[in-house]
């Protein structure tokens, strides 16, 4: 993904508000075809961002390319590309077939052109049944859909998608999640879909862009982020329970990597097992989740928590902990950078299984 | 028990039904039924006529012209108030240096009594030194006296209303497109929608409960409101700036002739009826309720 060509490049975009900077040198790149999720906490930008690129908002410096075109000063209807709103943007008046027919008439298509195209996205977004509606005669969901209908009807090869499945409820929002991505495989649209739920922004994307305050924190693959997080921002963001963050003092015993300067260590809940040997822990709480359960503990000034099968024994009040030295991130402790260099070559998903087994 | 729910809610209505009834209803009856009476005179006492009073209208040319006069009258302000509110309102709905001073300037004549803004405008018509007649001197044409021809009389009266009701319609048309969503502006520049054709397919349909709301008003304030007429032109000249309602006045208490202005009263207030109930009758299918 990451070495095909470019179709949408941000390069060194800033966007200043009055009192606050939204966005400080930002630079991205988008595939073509790839469903790219811009993953961050309220506020860190990636919303801005997102309407930068729609042409909603003017970045303070920088420039925006799609296909090699610099579009930074284009109008909206000028870049090419559909957006589906957090709140739908449907138009409360028209009926679901005039909400979703509603850019092809103001671009004046043909009639019949417009009645083929509203058959084919009806029926594929299941909504045949609801055209003469009102959006307010619909679930939630429906009105999702309509939405969605909108933005596919268009037939542009960009759709931005602004936390499109936070007014769901957590069922609809797990069904959706599919149907979105296979929408997506299917017309091989190039999606960019901004979100602060990381279930969906694991569970959907080709390339996950996570943001902190104004910047990008790191870019890669789901695995990537999950198993090699660039940063103690997204290592503490990704991941419920996210990974627990050890100063060295207290993994004291364990297989700790030799490192000689200031650093942390993080270690993922499921990669953390009960041992023989190893440092001691004091249990602090337990939480049963059906398959697994969440174990929290104190070691030395460290709190954490671990997860283990629900059919394992309970730990003891005072426990030894052990964990994989292949399963440790080590960080910078005073950038919070990720040091590569004590990486292991591959992490591999086998490995983690046999981590599972041990404990 | 129930009785004593019945006595107490009718206790709690009683004074209101007390001012309604003799205030409101009572001298409503009262009209209609003078209206198919003869006046009294000092040696005659009232007669039953039936339609009589009625009949006479349709021989009366100053009704006759107060009732053109009305019409034209109702036409030009509601329409040129409406629409002056709505363009008004638009060009407030955003924000610019100065945006507070100008909704203020807009909303002014509003609160001004009617009589002082009559005042200020035969200043603006007076022929000769007034506002408007220096401004014609200035570019070479002749004076004129608008409130004084009978030809621009009912037009120069029509001005001062619209003038004074402009502002107050702004108000509501600017909350109107204060609900309008953001993101649905959003939505409609993604697909290239330009921004009379957004005006036209999104905004005006969703302000349209406003739009029914302030014509209904805007219907009864023509018909309602006169004062003006008594400063400017008493219905002059030539009975060209006559109104429905300022002849009722003029026959009711100038020549005390009752019983026809009661018959007059009756023709006002089955018009205002019969336009309030259309209106809504007809516009509920258009206006979009959320």
């Amino acid at each position: 993904m990451q070495t095909s060509d470019p179709f949408i490049q941000i390069d060194n975009v800033r966007r200043a508000f009055e009192n606050s900077i939204a966005l400080d040198g930002v630079s991205v790149s988008f595939e073509r075809g790839a469903f790219s999720v811009l993953l961050g906490p309220s506020g860190c930008g990636k919303s801005t961002l997102l309407r930068l690129i729609a042409g909603l908002d003017q970045p303070t410096a920088g420039v925006i390319w799609v296909e090699g075109k610099d579009v930074t000063a284009l109008p909206p209807s000028g870049r090419d590309l559909s957006m589906v709103f957090q709140s739908y943007a449907l138009f409360p008046h028209l009926s679901v077939a005039q909400n979703i027919l509603f850019g092809l008439t103001v671009r004046r298509t043909a009639k019949a052109d417009m009645s083929r195209r509203l058959a084919v996205v009806a029926q594929m977004m299941g909504l045949s049944a609801f055209l003469d509606r009102k959006p307010a005669q619909l679930s939630g969901g429906q009105q999702q859909r309509v939405a969605l209908a909108r933005a596919v009807i268009s037939e542009r090869p960009i759709c931005l998608m602004d936390e499109p499945l936070s007014n769901l409820d957590a069922k609809l929002r797990a069904e959706m999640r599919v149907e979105l991505r296979a929408l997506q495989q299917k017309l091989r649209l190039t999606v960019i879909y901004v979100t602060h739920d990381q279930v969906e922004a694991m569970t959907m994307a080709d390339k996950i862009i996570v943001m902190n305050a104004g910047r990008v924190d790191q870019v890669g693959t789901p695995e990537q982020i999950y198993t090699r997080p660039a940063s103690t921002f997204t290592a503490g963001f990704i991941g419920t329970p996210p990974m627990a963050l050890f100063d060295p003092v207290d993994l004291a015993g364990g297989p700790v990597p030799q490192v000689r300067q200031p650093h942390v260590i993080g270690l993922r809940p499921e990669d953390i097992h009960l041992s023989h040997s190893g440092p001691t822990a004091r249990l602090t709480g337990v939480e049963y989740l059906g398959a697994d359960r969440l174990i929290s503990a104190q070691a030395g000034q460290t709190a954490f928590i671990m997860r283990t099968p629900a059919s394992a024994p309970l730990p003891a009040p005072k426990f030894r902990f052990g964990w994989l030295a292949a399963s440790a991130s080590v960080f910078d402790a005073t950038t919070g950078k990720r040091l590569p260099q004590y990486d292991f070559p591959t992490p591999s998903l086998a490995q983690k299984d046999t981590t599972h087994e041990t404990a | 028990m129930v009785k004593r729910e019945w006595i107490y809610a009718w206790a709690l209505l009683l004074p209101a039904f007390v001012f309604l009834i003799t205030f409101t209803h009572l001298p409503a009856v009262q009209t209609l039924i003078n209206s198919l009476y003869t006046t009294p005179k000092g040696r005659r006492a009232a007669m039953f006529t039936g339609l009589g009073n009625y009949q006479q209208m349709l021989s009366d040319p100053v009704f006759l012209k107060a009732m053109v006069n009305s019409g034209i009258y109702a036409l030009v302000t509601i329409l040129a108030s409406i629409l002056l509110a709505l363009a008004m309102a638009l060009l407030v709905h955003r924000s610019f240096r100065g945006v507070g001073l100008m909704r203020m300037s807009f909303f002014t004549p509003t609160v001004l009594p009617l009589i002082a803004v009559a005042n200020i405008w035969l200043f603006f018509y007076a022929p000769g030194f007034g506002l408007i007649d220096q401004i014609r001197v200035f570019f070479g044409l002749a004076s004129a006296n608008y409130a004084g021809q009978p030809d621009t009389a009912l037009y120069a009266v029509a001005a001062v209303t619209i003038w004074k009701e402009a502002g107050f319609f702004m108000i509501f048309f600017l909350a109107a497109l204060q609900t309008v969503p953001e993101t649905l502006r959003e939505a409609a520049a993604i697909e290239g929608c330009s921004r009379w054709t957004f005006f036209r397919r999104v905004t005006l349909p969703l302000i349209m409960p406003t739009t029914l709301f302030v014509s209904v008003n805007a219907v009864i304030n023509a018909f309602r409101l006169v004062d003006h007429v008594f400063v400017m032109t008493k219905g002059g000249p030539d009975n060209a700036s006559m109104l429905l309602l300022y002849y009722i006045f003029e026959t009711g208490f100038r020549y005390w002739d009752t019983a026809y202005a009661g018959a007059l009263t009756m023709v006002l207030i089955a018009i205002l009826a019969a336009v309030g109930i259309g209106q809504f009758f007809l516009a509920d299918k258009r206006v979009h309720y959320r």
